[in-house]
């Protein structure tokens, strides 16, 4: 099997790959992308459809004791399924803090730092703030809420240009509203010259000799070829291997610590933080029917955010609040639900259900809130080679959740609305029998700090012991951000590109005159 | 209210009275294979249920029926799913349709499940759920998968609900028709500049 050479290789193609990919590619250095699921052609591939076998095409999910994740395994990971929503994490996010006081986020790494990448990030996604006139009716209702409590609401911000408000943004926009990475970075990589596989899984990497793969850093063509990549088509089976300068892992939360834990053997100095500190964005819900006061929502239609977000109780608790405007599929694959105080039986379904599902379409309001829950969750690599979560569930996790549910339910019964009592479900329709957190937001698993004893890479994203080996996706950010985590993850991947262009730029020899 | 007989709930002739016949000698047998696991993993049920697919449609018709009581005609179609092989209920369909059958003849009446009205398969089902165990497992994941199928408009040509409104895939009918006029008396103040937070 002859091996495939390049300067980088970049594992995945999401949030966290597509920055360094293109930013080395512009600066001359030959890059190939390598992607576990399938190619995308937005005109063509992109579905308003609840069809699982779609769906399930795309988004995959892992689930274990306490928490349950979701993500994407497609070419521009999970830019094509997301909500577009496009927030940076507020100031106090890069502040937090662990059990003993020391600051998650490495030195140097705050929101002011932050900053210049964010405005690159929003720039590449055409980020902007949602006009007035196209807030869907149900973030108007849940403004209308908090400003009857005297509570503040934003407008939310969107990689989107031109939405009709189609909905479906969670299956991928037909009408290329949405500003995927499929519309920006990952062309213009392949313009700057850089190869892109998809459905290629890769599998192991190790260090191609003891010595050469610890060659000092310095202009790219003067580095050796320091890993190895072993990959297998997965359509095909056919196995393939890479030999690159650098690798760069972009394979998100799960896919990057998978990969890396599948590895350990052949990079045993890695951190024993590898798989730890998984961090979720403390994901809070609460369901009513609107009051009569109140005018309808637009449930099931129009863009799936509804447009407004609160940061009112950000100083305060550490939360922000918006609502959530679930498909019929997310709504009942997510929830048995029943009407508080509905005496009826059975509830949740049959008649009861039926009642309350007729008045969701117009009349229910989900809220969601987010919040700086600390990074305690793991990824343990079971023997399949899959990985699975897990989450104790602490006191201060369960005192968290109970608090910010009576919080959300006060909002509800302030605005006189009436309380959908819900049991979360498995995926396989059982009830959870413990406090159980679902996310997309998940982020941690090889995060970045200033030692080896706290975290797997670098502030500039660089396994700890493995020069030449990077990790730029949500795997390396450190805590919950309390907002939506893509523009971050994408802005973080920006910065850590920069440092690597800084040091691996080609230098152009100019020819000495005879 | 009883569902419309259906000429595929039951093979003419002899077929119920055969599935009665075989219910009652896994009645008899129920010493040996009383826990459902077993029962389904040695397909310890009429063999009707596991070659007529038909019968086990039409059962599970009337189950459907219950868990979603809607007017329209959706049972039957919804009741596919079951056998769906997308789904993972569809290798204990056979199973579940026959442990309905049972259930209902197990109240005295000689009414096969389907044409049982719909509150006394209301209350079948909610028997099932309580014994618990694997039993309350199958049936609840029943219950999820109609739900999913009914409210997602999987089971109908256009992908729709009617039901509770839901039109399926979008028709672009303008943002005026997810908004509402004169937004701005909605909002109240902002904390950020430009939506982000500081």
């Amino acid at each position: 099997m002859r091996a495939i050479e390049t300067d980088v290789l970049v594992i995945g193609t999401g949030f966290g790959a597509a920055a360094p990919a293109l930013r080395l590619a512009k600066a001359g250095l030959r890059v190939r992308m390598l992607e576990r699921g399938p190619r995308i052609d937005p005109n063509r591939d992109f579905r308003q459809t609840q069809d699982p076998e779609y769906l399930l095409k795309y988004l995959k999910g892992v689930s274990g004791d306490g928490l349950s994740l979701t993500y994407a395994e497609a070419l521009g990971g999970g830019s094509g399924f997301y909500e577009m929503v496009s927030l940076r994490a507020p100031s106090l996010a890069f502040e937090q803090v662990d059990q003993n006081g020391a600051r998650l986020w490495p030195a140097g790494v705050d929101r002011s730092a932050m900053d210049p990448f964010y405005d690159i990030a929003e720039q590449m996604l055409r980020v902007e703030q949602i006009a007035v006139d196209e807030v869907p009716r149900s973030g108007l209702v849940f403004a209308t809420m908090m400003k009857n409590l005297g509570y503040s609401c934003d407008r939310a911000r969107y990689a989107v240009r031109n939405c009709v408000g189609s909905g479906y943004c969670v299956t991928g926009c037909i009408y290329g509203a949405k500003q995927t990475l499929l519309m920006n970075y990952l062309p213009q990589a392949v313009s700057a010259g850089a190869q892109i596989e998809t459905d290629v899984d890769a599998q192991l990497i190790r260090p191609i000799d003891d010595r050469s793969y610890r060659a000092a850093d310095g202009p790219i063509h003067t580095l050796p070829l320091r890993y190895e990549v072993l990959a297998v088509h997965r359509s095909t089976g056919q196995r393939r291997r890479y030999r690159a300068r650098v690798v760069i892992l972009g394979a998100g939360t799960v896919g990057s610590a998978r990969l890396l834990m599948g590895s350990h053997r052949q990079l045993p100095d890695l951190s024993d933080q590898l798989g730890r500190n998984v961090a979720f964005n403390g994901g809070v819900k609460a369901a009513a029917l609107l009051s009569d006061e109140l005018p309808d929502g637009d449930l099931f239609t129009g863009r799936s955010h509804p447009g407004m977000i609160s940061y009112e109780f950000l100083r305060s608790h550490g939360l922000t609040i918006a609502t959530a405007k679930p498909l019929p599929l997310q709504l009942v694959a997510s929830a048995r639900i029943r009407l508080d105080g509905d005496p009826r039986h059975p509830s949740y379904w049959g008649e009861a259900n039926l009642e309350l599902m007729r008045r969701c379409r117009r009349r229910l309001m989900v809220l969601v809130a987010f919040g700086m829950t600390p990074p305690i969750g793991t990824l343990r690599l079971r023997n399949d080679g899959d990985v699975v979560p897990h989450l104790d569930v602490t006191d201060d996790l369960r005192t968290y959740y109970d608090e910010t549910t009576a919080l959300l339910n006060s909002i509800f019964d302030r605005n006189r609305c009436r309380l959908i009592k819900a049991d979360f479900l498995r995926g396989d329709g059982q009830p959870h029998g413990d406090l159980h957190f679902s996310t997309a937001h998940q982020v941690g698993s090889c995060r970045m700090a200033n030692t080896r004893a706290s975290g797997v890479v670098d502030a500039t994203g660089e396994v700890f012991g493995y020069p030449g080996l990077f990790v730029s996706d949500g795997a390396i950010i450190p805590s919950s951000l309390a907002v939506n985590t893509s523009l971050t993850i994408l802005a973080n991947a920006e910065r850590v590109a920069a440092e690597m262009v800084r040091r691996f730029r080609p230098v152009r020899h100019i020819a000495a005159r005879g | 209210m009883a569902l419309p007989p259906s000429p595929t709930s039951f093979r003419p002739g002899i077929t119920r009275r055969r599935a009665v016949a075989q219910l009652s000698l896994v009645g008899a047998c129920g010493a040996l294979a009383a826990c459902t696991p077993l029962r389904i993993v040695l397909r310890w049920y009429p063999e009707d249920f596991q070659s007529d697919p038909e019968l086990v449609r039409g059962v599970l018709a009337g189950f459907a029926d219950a868990v979603v009581p809607s007017d329209g005609n959706h049972a039957h179609a919804v009741a596919a799913a079951y056998q769906d092989a997308r789904f993972p209920l569809a290798k204990y369909a056979p199973f579940l349709a026959s442990d309905l059958t049972r259930r209902a003849y197990a109240t005295g009446r000689e009414t096969p499940f389907e044409r049982l009205t719909r509150s006394e398969r209301t209350r079948i089902i909610e028997d099932a759920l309580r014994v618990g165990g694997v039993t309350a497992r199958l049936y609840g994941g029943a219950i999820f998968l109609t739900q999913i199928v009914f409210y997602a408009g999987l089971w109908c040509e256009d992908g729709s609900c009617t039901e509770i409104d839901f039109g399926g895939p979008y028709r672009f009918e303008g943002l005026a028709a997810v908004t509402y006029p004169n937004p701005q008396a909605f909002l109240p103040t902002p904390l950020s500049a430009n939506g982000n937070p500081s």
